[in-house]
Parts: structure tokens; sequence; C-alpha cells
């Protein structure tokens, strides 16, 4: 029925929905637990998450999700009306809700459909329906006692189309009911979001009705009506009386039309086609800041009154009711009282008449009468034709790494082309310039397809604010969390592959680093913890600090425990604090059973710190005993390109990362020593560094194999030096990283490869995989 | 597939696609023998370029080739086999293969034909037999008076290949 993109284009929104939601959520708890400030912007967000994605999972036929929707929508209308103050339990139930639509969604996402949560769903609407019905009372008890007998009967499992209609006129009036009650603060987000989601309707409404003449099965009707439904809601909602106003009407005649009232003929739908116009016109307006108003609004309301017959009026508003509303809504723009006036409300108004007006009233209005009223605002929106431009589109990530790495072949090629070895000894001055322009529009390419990747981390730093806060109640302690830099970019990647470590980290920040309350208390520390998440960039990478106020690290436990493991020989008493941290990323050494002796940090340590050196970044670790701790992830900008020194050994030709590299020396016989155990030794500035010859790791042939007449690349991996020998210096380049097969899997010393201007592959070298292969190749 | 079989021919991609496909087999020459795989595995065919060692791989995977910007490893078909090295010369080829969506370059001394061997005309491979290569038969195909023998590319790739370069690290 509903086709696998629209349910996979569901399941996308709604768990960006959620995302957003969460957040939302707990600050409302924060806020409505101080009397009189309770946040109705977060409140509306959250029941405004709710109702769409019901209106969404109606039209797909999803119907668990659309009762479960339902009811907490309907929940949060009562907090937002005031009758109910927001409890933990309802917070807790709200937040249940949303994990099974998650995990519904997951299922939709595979399988396409959302049966089989059918238990699940009526367990959690059952829920949802005693704490509504509770209403002001207490509702902590309720939604954990399953009463046999349910106040509001659950919905029948899979239910036939009603429930996707039977709901709908609640929150219609819900939304009225919420704008009359108090002005929501509109901000720009929620605007751009109504007004994507409002042309996605009304195109939607439109292909429906362009369909429903010739079809006999009466879905297109449904659709149609429930897109208007939709948008009407979402109109109501964001305080646009006009549209909603007139959206209402054709509600009423599609409904009229569903009911088999009215007849789909060609002129009703004409008018209906007419009006979507207008009513696009209108959201064009509130896209380019207007209130969505519409000229001649009591006009096209009274069309549309002519088609439904009376039997079906009864429920709309009563005249005189509707006229103050718009007229309030609308302070600025008394340009709407013209509207009646102007065109006598003929009863006999044809459609014929009605299509030559309607493109010519916009610019009726805009005319004279109008002029005084808004002189600034009309004129500007109506000088631009009026079309709806939406900001971003959603691009597969495929087509997207496809894009880039085609882009890093052009980089390649470019150089191939302009360092052609064809072009040496000649002096082309056309040709330089041509080249020369080129190269800049290579580059500017280059930058902007890697900037297409890059997302800001607010998104994996506020899935924390949900894993803080059922942390916090689990582990009974009070926590603020601290987010600075949201807006930092990072890889997409990036994103996704710390998104757990980070899980782990601020896990065991407040498992083990955050103190309970009394012990806070007695250390003399405030008794809320504190956890800072802060993201920014540093020199050519993000950092990403997580940084509690608990105990800190213990060294004197981790040495305990190290030694008891056998990690350390002796005593551990020459080891470096930081030596000492570091520890904790040992593999295992946090699945000791002791392991809450020690202060704790070790839970998949091993696992974060190997997340983050897949996408070649750091973590350090800044103990502050009793005071906190700090971890620092320290990630590359990107991953696709790298800054490379290009050395030559033997007939290879290897990439070093220019980050890694501090200098290059020559070096002569005397600056040499060698240990009895043959490990080489140079001094450099009273520094003796180890080195390593490239050769000898790679096993390759070298050029040279006295050290004197190769070159020694000084490298730096965390503080530690090393010298790599190489034969030669060949220079360096921008270096588009590339993986090496799957099929070869991962070599040690070696983090990928790059193409060289001529198309021969160079291997990255990885400096710290390099000097444990070679302290390993040592020890053997 | 990719669309940029060079080798085979266009017609082979018609309507029925996969089927189309169904018992016919590209074959080439190591040594003294002729080999064939089945075409849905073929991709291309590409003369022998520089190749990059890579350190600590099992003596078979001679390194990797830039493929237009794609890096894809190289094996060579021969010491895969257990057979003697040879000097590379202007008719060794690279037979790019896809299994299982991995790109791998098989080092074959020269590039035959395409073939239609249908079922009955494979023999199940023999039993017994201590040959290096004779793990990765799938059978024996007859053509006219001659036999080819028909590679299981799967078995060639990965048998025992997780073993070799875990040995040599």
């Amino acid at each position: 029925m509903a086709d696998a993109t629209l349910l996979g284009e569901f399941v996308l929104d709604s768990l960006e929905l959620l995302d957003d939601a969460e957040p939302k959520l707990i600050e409302l708890q924060a806020s409505s637990q101080v009397p009189d400030q309770v946040n109705t912007e977060s409140i509306n967000s959250i029941f405004r998450l709710f109702h769409s994605m019901k209106g969404s999972a109606g039209m797909l036929e999803l119907h668990n999700i659309t009762s479960l929707t339902h009811e907490a929508e309907t929940l949060l209308d009562m907090f937002r009306s005031g009758k109910t103050q927001m409890t933990r339990a309802h917070m807790d139930t709200l937040f249940k809700a949303m994990d099974l639509i998650r995990e519904i969604l997951a299922s939709v996402d595979a399988n396409l459909t959302d049966k089989g949560f059918e238990d699940s769903v009526s367990g959690l609407v059952e829920e949802l329906g005693i704490a509504i019905s509770q209403g002001g009372g207490d509702a902590s008890p309720a939604p954990k006692a399953k009463k046999p007998e349910p106040v509001k009967p659950p919905e029948p499992p899979p239910p036939p189309p009603e429930p996707v209609a039977k709901p709908e006129p609640e929150p219609a009036a819900a939304a009225d009911f919420s704008f009359d009650e108090f002005e929501i603060p509109i901000t720009q987000e929620m605007l751009d979001r109504f007004v994507t989601e409002a042309d996605e309707l009304l195109e939607q409404c439109e292909a429906m009705l362009l369909t429903m003449e010739d079809d006999t099965t009466g879905e297109p009707v449904h659709e149609a009506f429930r897109a208007m439904h939709s948008f009407k809601g979402n109109c109501g909602f964001m305080g646009l009386s006009d549209p909603e106003r007139m959206s209402h009407r054709m509600e009423n005649v599609l409904s009229g039309v569903k009911e088999g009232i009215i007849a789909p003929t060609s002129d009703n739908t004409g008018i209906l086609l007419k009006l979507v116009d207008i009513l696009r016109d209108a959201v064009a307006d509130v896209s380019s800041g207007g209130k969505g108003h519409i000229d001649n609004l009591e006009l096209y309301v009274q069309l549309l009154d002519e088609i439904l017959p009376e039997a079906s009026e009864p429920d709309a508003e009563p005249e005189p009711a509707a006229e103050p509303q718009a007229m309030a809504a609308g302070p600025a723009e008394p340009a709407s009282a013209p509207g009646p006036e102007e065109e006598s409300p003929l009863p006999s108004m044809e459609i014929k008449l009605e299509e030559e007006k309607a493109p010519e009233a916009p610019q009726d209005a805009a005319g004279p009468k109008a002029v005084p009223a808004k002189p600034k605002e009309i004129p500007a929106t109506k000088a631009a034709p009026r079309t709806i431009v939406r900001q971003d589109i959603r691009v597969d990530l495929a087509k997207l790494d496809h894009l880039i790495n085609l882009v890093g072949e052009l980089v390649i090629a470019e150089t191939m082309v302009t360092r052609n070895p064809d072009l040496v000894g000649h002096d082309f001055e056309n040709f330089e310039k041509s080249a020369m322009h080129l190269s800049k529009i290579v580059r500017d390419l280059q930058d902007i397809s890697l900037s297409v990747r890059m997302i800001p981390i607010a998104g994996v730093f506020r899935k924390m604010i949900r894993l803080v806060h059922d942390l916090s109640a689990k582990a009974g302690k009070k926590i603020n969390l601290t987010l600075v830099g949201e807006d930092t970019e990072i890889d997409k990647t990036v994103a996704e592959i710390i998104a757990d470590p980070l899980v782990h980290l601020v896990r065991n920040s407040i498992d083990h680093g955050l103190e309970p309350p009394d012990e806070r208390k007695t250390a003399g520390k405030e008794e809320t913890g504190e956890i800072l998440l802060q993201a920014g960039h540093e020199g050519g990478e993000v950092w990403i600090l997580i940084r509690d106020d608990g105990r800190g690290l213990s060294r004197e436990n981790i040495l305990a425990k190290a030694i008891e493991r056998g990690l350390v020989n002796g005593d551990g008493s020459d080891l470096s604090d930081s030596d000492v941290y570091n520890m904790i990323f040992h593999p295992g050494f946090s699945t000791a059973k002791q392991v809450t002796d020690i202060s704790g940090r070790g839970v998949g340590m091993d696992v974060v710190k190997k997340n983050i050196e897949r996408i070649k970044g750091h973590i350090d670790v800044r103990n502050n005993p009793g005071h906190g701790c700090t971890i620092v992830l320290r990630l590359p900008l990107t991953m696709a390109i790298i800054e490379g020194l290009l050395v030559r050994v033997g007939k290879a030709k290897y990439t070093i990362p220019l980050l890694a590299v501090r200098e290059n020396i020559q070096v002569t016989k005397e600056m040499i020593t060698k240990t009895m155990d043959g490990q080489e030794l140079v001094m450099v500035r009273g520094q003796l560094l180890p080195i390593y010859r490239v050769h000898e790791l790679h096993n390759t042939r070298p050029d040279n194999y006295k050290l004197e007449e190769g070159l020694l690349v000084i490298v730096e991996n965390r503080g530690e030096m090393a010298c790599l020998f190489v034969d030669e210096i060949l220079g360096d380049q921008q270096a588009v990283i590339k993986g090496l097969s799957n099929y070869i899997g991962s070599v040690r010393g070696v983090s990928g490869c790059t193409i060289l201007g001529d198309g021969e592959v160079s291997l990255i070298l990885d400096v710290a995989g390099l000097i444990r292969k070679a302290q390993g190749l040592e020890a053997a | 597939m990719s669309k940029e079989n060079q080798m085979v021919d266009e017609d082979l991609y018609d309507e029925d696609g996969e089927d189309t496909q169904k018992d016919r087999y590209f074959t080439f020459r190591v040594g003294e023998e002729e080999y064939g795989i089945e075409i849905m595995h073929v991709l291309e065919v590409v003369g022998l370029q520089k190749i990059t060692e890579v350190p600590d791989m099992p003596d078979f995977v001679k390194g990797v080739i830039n493929l237009r910007g794609q890096v894809i490893p190289i094996m060579d078909v021969r010491t895969r086999f257990g057979m003697e090295t040879v000097e590379y010369d202007d008719r060794t080829c690279v037979l790019v293969v896809n299994m299982m969506d991995q790109q791998i370059g098989l080092i074959v001394d020269k590039v035959s034909d395409v073939l239609d061997i249908p079922e009955s005309q494979v023999q199940p491979p023999p039993k017994v037999s201590n040959r290096p290569g004779s793990r990765y038969i799938s059978g024996l195909g007859k053509v006219d008076e001659e036999v080819k023998i028909l590679l299981d590319v799967q078995k060639l790739l990965y048998e025992e290949e997780m073993a070799q370069v875990a040995s040599a690290v």
C-alpha cells in the first residue's frame, strides 16, 4: 500500500522529531517543577511532534503508531491547557512511549509495517489513558499499575481505518484552543519546518485532488482529507488564522466528499485546487515573514460553504466567532476587511468567474486599498513570484561519498595534467594561466564537497541529555549537564563513530566519576555534580572534552590493578601519571570484577579507544584526583584528506602524515650509537632518539643501508619521538586518503593509502603503529 | 556488476541479465593449463601496471594497484597455485573480479576467451589431490577435446586466506 520510500522518509523524519523532542521533554520537567514557569514552547513542540507523527502514521496506515501518538498527544494537551501538572510519572510514561515508537520505527524500517507491536502498544496506550483520565490528580502510582479494566479501552490492535479519522476532531480543537489560551513563541526553526511541511502537505493534497475525479476507491479523498487536516492543525498551531479557517472549510468539503454527500465533480475539485494554490500563496507569505494572510478570505469561505450541504455544517464555527478571531490574529492586517466588500458574495458565483478573480486578487490587494495598511510587506512579497524555496535536500549518503570520491580523483587528475612530465622544460604561458584557473576551481570544489559531509555535533551531544537524565535517576545522583560548542561541525562518519564512545564516557563519568550527593557534601562540593561536554576546533583537529567534577582517577588503584594483572613489572613507581591513566584503555582491564574498587573508568574503555583510533583520533586523560577527570578526544577534522610528507625507500613511496613529522635530519656516523641489542640511537639536540628503518619494518630493499647516506625523519607520536630512516624526501603534498581494500584488512604500520600524481599508489604510514611494530620486533 | 565490462560482450546484458551469463566462463592461461571462472564474477581485464607492495601479506598477495582511482589488491594466481614464479611479460594481465562487493585483481599469464560450457559438460573435480591448487577447483569443463579447469572464485580468494595472513603477521 504505502510504498517503501514514503515509509523510509517517515521513519527518518520521525527519528529526527524524536531526537528533537527528548531534550525538550527533559527541559520541560525541569521547568514544570517551578510553578508558573511552564515552558509553553517546549510543550507545544512536543505536542506538535506527536501530532504530526500521528498524521503521517495515519496516512501510512501505521495503526500502532497512530494510536500511541494519539494518546500521548491527548496527555500532552492536558499539560498544555494547564489542566494537569506534569509529574515524573508522566514523563516516564512519555519516554516509554517514545522508546516504543523508536522500536516500532526500527521495525517499520526493516519490515515496512508496524504490525507485531499490538500488545506493547495497547499496554502503553492503557497507561497513557490512565494518566489522562486521572486528570489533575497525582498520576504517579497509576502508570505502573496495569489495571485489568482500562479506563479507556485500548484500541483493537489492527484497527480498521477508523482510528485515523476518529482522533482527528480533537487535536484540531486543541490547536484552536491553545491559540486562544496563550501566545506561542514561534521560533524561526519552527517556522521553517512549518513551511516545508505545509508545502509538502499541499502538494500531496493537490496530487490527490487531481486523481480524485476518476477514482472509485475513495483513497485519494482520504489522503487529501488527511493532508488538509494536518495542514489545518499546523496552521492552528502556528496561529495562522486565515489559512486555518480556509483549510477548515476545505476539510469539511473533503469530508463531505468522503461521505458521499458531495460529488467530486470537476467543478468542485476545480475550486479546491484553486484554493490549494491560494493556501500555497499564504504559506509563501508566512515563509517571507508574513502572517499567512489571505485576501478575500470571506469570499472563498463562502464559496466553500455553498458546496457544503446544510447538514454537514453544524460543527463548523459559527460565523461571528470566526470573524473577530481573524481580526485579532492579524492586527497588522486590516486589509482583510476590504475583502468581503469588494466582491459581493453572490450565491451564484461561478467557478469560471472565480478562476479569473483568483489570480487577480493578490494584485488587487497590492493596489491602493492595501497600501496604506501594509506598505512595506505586501509589495515585497508580491514582487517576487510566490514560490516556496526549500533550503535543504536529502541526499543518499552513498551518492555523496561517490561524489567526494570523484572529486578526490579530480584532484589527482588535475595534478597529473598540470604537472605532466611532458611539460617539463617548456614554457607555455597560456597553458599555465589555464592550469592555474583549473587548480583554483578544483581546490574550491574540494573544499565544498568536503564541507558537505560536515554536520554539527549537536545531534550527538543532544542524545546525551536523555542519557544523563535516565542515568541520574537510576544512580540517584543529581547531575547538571552543560553542552558547549554544539555547532562545531564534524565529519558525518566521525559523528557516527564517536556516538558510542561518548555514551561510554558519559556513563562512566556518572557511574564512577561523580559521587553520590552526601559524599559530595562531605567533600565540600555542591550536591549537584557537573558534567561538561565541550566541542571545538583546536589546530587541525576537533577536540571533544568530557569533564566531570567527581572524584577523579586514583593512580594507586589503577596501578594495583595493573600489577595484579601483570601489565606492570615491578611496583610501577617509575611510571608517569599519564602512563598509569592510559592503562584504563587496556583491553580487559575493565572486565575484572573489582572494577568498582578502582575509581571506575574501565567499562569498555578499550572499545572507546579503538573506535577513536579507527578514525585516526587520539584520546587523552587529564586527571585531577578528588576534583574530577577530563577525557579529551582529539579527532581529525576530516577523514578524507591529510597533509603528507612523501618519502622514498627503495622503489616504494610512502606518505607520512605531516602532523606527525617534526623535522628531517641528515646524520653523521658520530651521532649514532648502537646498543648491544642492535637498537640504533641518534643524539639530536641532547635527546637520544631511537632509529627505525622503514625498509626493515616493511621488508623492502632500500637504496642505502648506511644511515649517513639516507635521511632521518623525526616523527612524534603522543610525545614519543622516533626517527624513521628513509632514502629520500620527495616533498609534501595533499593526500586523499583511501582505504586499503577490505580483502587486505588492516596492516600494522599502515593506515591507508593515497594515489600520487603519477597514478601510483603510496602507502600512508601510521607512525604510532610503526613504532609499536618496531618495538614489538625488538622484543621478539 | 559493473558497467565497465570491456571484454564481455554488450549483448550479454540484454534483457534477462543473469540468465545469459549462466554457463559462460572466462578462460585464461596460467602455466600449461587453461582455467575458467564464471563470467558473472569478471569485471574487466587491464594490463599490468606498477604494483605497490603492502607489508605483512601472504606471498600471493602482491600488493595494490590504482584502478581509475580505486585501490584494489592484486593476487598472483601462480603463487596461489604454488607454481614457480615467472617474469611478467607483455601478455601478463590483471583479471579484475568481483566477489561479495570486493574487487580483486588476479595476475594471469594470458587471457583467452569467453566460452559456453553447459553443465552437462562439467565433471566434478577429482577427489584426491595433494596439489596446492586443487582445492580451488569447482569442476572440469570439456570443450571439444580440451579440458578447462573451472575455478571457484570464492575459494580462490578466501580459502585459508585468513590463516595465511595471520601467520604472516
